[in-house]
């Protein structure tokens, strides 16, 4: 009845943490994902709606393979899009990147920073302002809710020049000292940083933006500021089929841990799978009961024992030595008086010699055992040795071994 | 689904598992011994489904019976006995779990058996409670497996039951037997010497050597020319009252079982001779106040009242009041009966306190006051004491086992009779009281 009582206290109490959750209101999810399945502020499902809308081709894939797969083993070719928050390109990705743009295609990349293969070869760099912290949600609701925007000037390939109003969340990324002769600069900031570059290679064209931002559902469904992304996105030719590479930001679906390393070794593959099985099969078999629960029941314990022992101790504590003995010397003489018939107040020489006689123990042990009780019954203080020995003796005497 | 829940797997099936994960591994580094594990992990799967078919393939392939009394008996051995018998085409192995009542808390008990084609096996067990009242048997568990010995088929058989469990008759069958035909010295009893001097006569018999040689028929000696003698009947219709002290001081167990019960068990075996001796049974069971009381009589359905009656005795061990015993037997025993009253005194001083009760009772009828020597002290005064602390200990293990003496003296000094006896050997040590008694002719 008190377990049940427990129980029903620790479920109010659950459900009354539920109830609070769930009328909370529930708070935004401002995680950067740039995933295209993500309706979150800052996912990209309204980019793929506003690409369907800019292409022929209608649907824009999304493939989880980097640049390299997709152009040398797969041997694509088609535009490229990436939005990323950082682009991490090893060798053999800019390699093909390099090739593929040469080839005559037009690559669109968007991120806040890019890694140095980039700089290194385009010669550019790329700067970061203020990097997002990911995690701190109120931080990125409250600069989205602030006042302070920075303006941002597209040259648009027709000539026109046009202003877009940007929180300076979005612009927190620039690109600086610009050297190449084969890059272009395309959009900037109020500052006059650009934003948006365009480089020129053989017959290809590589667009890299500094403001990923501008491409989320939240800017790309913002009156203000969805021009912008539908401008930078149309600088991709719409009657050529278009890709959108997710591998940057999102890695590749499948899982990457090393157990993959471990499966991909057929014996190995097959120990594992026959261990998990096993050990899961033994959860569920051996689990099973093979008779009925027994309740237990304490047995009535026979607490004798413990109470002499208790009563020992206590006695062992005010070590009464006399005290004890004279109870041991009771006990003696009463066994004495019950099995061999003989009278224990006077402990003389016939008495000795009778004993001796009557109980068949060896002569001088009696004596012994006698002359010690005596001693003892004459003394009024004992020594503790004097105890061990009457333990001693009288164990001889009652045969106990 | 009740093949899912009767399918169970032996410690077998793992161990091979574990085999071929191991040589999977030895196989990462050396190809062939992989390809020999891939070929032995489908030949085990083979034997799974081939184990699994073996022992599904009837329905009903095994039955079991539990053969038992209806009642069993306090503080005996009590045999049990199930009997398996099965149908399968070939030898299988059984595991039997039977499911005991809850009261022996015995969680480990397992039968191992092979079986042949046809074959039929018993399996015999015996059983000890020590507490009075309902016992409830379950089910049989049984599990299965065939030489493979990787899958376990369970079978749930027989019928739960419940059983009751009385004073001991086990005990009260066999000392009536041997009260009856005087045997009573081969279970090393202490042979009687008959003192009594009735003068009924019964008849006469061949002189043995103990008996009163007054009684010597000198006439049938000179006939037969051999001793004989006259034997005389002893006195009958006397009423002999167990009364049993269900307070605080009967709760201690020896060997499991309480004092309470034993003096129970030993009330029923006392009472059973006492009627085939032709004396009037009765029965007065106290604590607080005197819970019950039985008429002695020596009608033939006594002893089952009796039985029926020990086998109800609750008690919530308070603190026993003689004086409300007393006053019970001065109003409903009227008639100067044996009063063997089973209690215990721990000191000199608790006795002292029920002595004045205990001697007034003995002034109308003949009381023996049966209490028990502590077996356990016992031992720990027959052991080597090693540490001066030992020693101490042991002293008031002494000081106690010779206190009960004092209580023995105490109450001789005041002509009650006693027993002190380990209460094992109660019943025997209550029986050779009863007959010196008789054959004193005191009551």
């Amino acid at each position: 009845m008190k377990d049940k009582k427990y129980l029903i206290f620790f479920i109010a109490i659950i459900t009354i943490y539920v109830v609070y959750e769930m009328q909370k209101p529930k708070s935004e999810d401002w995680t950067v994902t740039y995933h295209y399945r993500d309706r979150i502020p800052f996912g990209t499902f309204a980019t793929h709606d506003l690409l369907k809308d800019l292409f022929d081709q209608g649907d824009v894939p999304s493939s989880f393979k980097t640049i390299y797969e997709l152009v040398e083993q797969e041997e694509v070719d088609d535009n490229f899009l990436a939005i990323a928050g950082n682009l991490i390109f090893d060798d053999n990705d800019f390699n093909s990147l390099l090739e593929h743009v040469e080839k005559g295609n037009t690559v669109f990349l968007a991120a806040q920073d890019f890694s140095t293969r980039f700089e290194d070869s385009l010669r550019f760099e790329a700067y970061l302002e203020q990097r997002l912290n990911p995690s701190d949600f109120t931080q990125i609701a409250n600069e989205l809710a602030e006042e302070t925007k920075t303006r941002v000037r597209f040259a648009l390939p027709n000539g026109n020049e046009e202003t877009f109003v940007f929180p300076t969340l979005t612009t927190a990324a620039y690109f600086s000292k610009v050297e190449s002769d084969s890059i272009t600069e395309m959009a900037w900031r109020e500052d006059g940083k650009p934003v948006l570059l365009k480089y020129n290679s053989g017959q290809g064209n590589l667009y890299l933006s500094a403001m990923p931002l501008a491409f989320t559902n939240y800017f790309v469904l913002h009156e203000e500021t969805s021009a912008f992304a539908s401008s930078m996105l149309s600088l991709l030719p719409e009657d050529e089929p278009l890709i959108h590479i997710e591998y940057y930001q999102m890695g590749k679906l499948e899982s990457r841990s090393e157990i993959r390393a471990l499966l991909s070794y057929p014996a190995l593959r097959w120990a594992i799978f026959i261990l998990l099985a096993t050990v899961f099969i033994f959860i569920l078999f051996e689990s099973k009961r093979r008779q009925r629960i027994i309740a237990v029941i304490p047995p009535v314990k026979n607490a004798t024992l413990e109470f002499v022992n208790t009563l020992g101790q206590l006695y062992h504590q005010q070590k009464n030595h006399k005290n004890l003995a004279q109870k041991r010397i009771l006990f003696w003489k009463d066994y004495v008086r019950s099995h061999y018939m003989l009278r224990t107040d006077k402990l003389d020489e016939a008495f000795k010699l009778e004993l001796t006689r009557k109980s068949g123990v060896e002569k001088a042990k009696v004596f012994e055992l006698v002359e010690l009780v005596e001693r003892i019954e004459a003394n009024d203080m004992i020594e503790e040795g004097e105890l061990l020995m009457m333990e001693k003796l009288m164990n001889e005497f009652y045969g106990i071994v | 689904m009740n093949y899912i829940k009767s399918f169970y797997l032996t410690n077998r099936f793992f161990a091979v598992a574990g085999a071929l994960v191991f040589l999977f591994m030895v196989g990462f580094a050396v190809p062939a011994v992989a390809a020999i594990a891939e070929t032995l992990f489908y030949l085990a799967l083979v034997l799974l489904v081939l184990d699994t078919l073996l022992l599904y393939k009837q329905k009903r392939p095994l039955m079991a019976e539990r053969i038992m009394t209806e009642k069993f008996s306090n503080g005996d051995e009590n045999s049990i006995q199930i009997i398996l018998e099965h149908r399968f085409q070939q030898q299988v192995f059984i595991q039997v779990f039977d499911e005991l009542p809850v009261q022996f808390q015995i969680r480990n008990q397992q039968f191992n058996l092979a079986l042949k084609p046809g074959e039929v096996k018993n399996i015999n067990y015996s059983l000890r409670p020590v507490k009075r009242g309902e016992y409830d048997f379950g089910i049989i568990n049984a599990f299965v497996f065939t030489k493979l010995g990787i899958v376990k088929r369970r079978f749930q058989l027989g019928q739960p039951k419940a059983v009751s469990v009385y004073p001991s008759f086990i005990q009260m069958r066999k000392y009536e037997l041997l009260a009856i035909s005087n045997q009573l010295q081969q279970s090393g009893i202490k042979k009687i010497r008959r003192i009594g001097n009735n003068m009924e006569f019964e008849q006469i018999k061949n002189y043995v050597a103990g008996d009163d040689y007054r009684k010597i028929n000198w006439k049938a000696s000179a006939r037969r020319s051999e001793l004989m003698i006259n034997q005389f009947q002893d006195e009958r219709s006397q009423q002999v009252y167990s009364v049993i002290d269900k307070g605080r001081m009967m709760q201690m167990p020896f060997e499991g079982m309480s004092l309470l019960d034993y003096a129970i068990n030993a009330s029923l075996v006392i009472s059973n001779i006492a009627l085939k001796k032709g004396d009037k049974a009765g029965l007065v069971t106290f604590q607080h106040k005197v819970n019950s009381v039985l008429p002695a009589s020596s009608r033939n359905m006594q002893l089952n009242l009796i039985l029926e009656h020990l086998y109800k005795q609750k008690t919530a061990y308070k603190e026993s009041d003689f004086s409300q015993l007393y006053i019970s037997l001065k109003r409903k025993v009227t008639q100067r009966s044996l009063i063997l009253l089973y209690t215990n005194f721990v000191s000199v001083s608790s006795l002292q306190r029920q002595l004045l009760y205990l001697r007034k009772i003995n002034q109308q009828h003949l009381l023996v006051c049966i209490f028990f020597e502590n077996t356990e002290v016992k031992e720990l005064i027959e052991t080597k004491a090693d540490s001066l602390e030992g020693v101490y200990t042991k002293g008031i293990a002494e000081q106690l086992a010779y206190e009960k003496k004092l209580i023995m003296k105490e109450l001789q000094a005041h002509g009650i009779h006693t027993i002190l006896t380990p209460p094992k050997e109660l019943s025997v040590n209550t029986i050779n009281k009863y007959l010196e008694l008789k054959s004193r002719g005191l009551i």
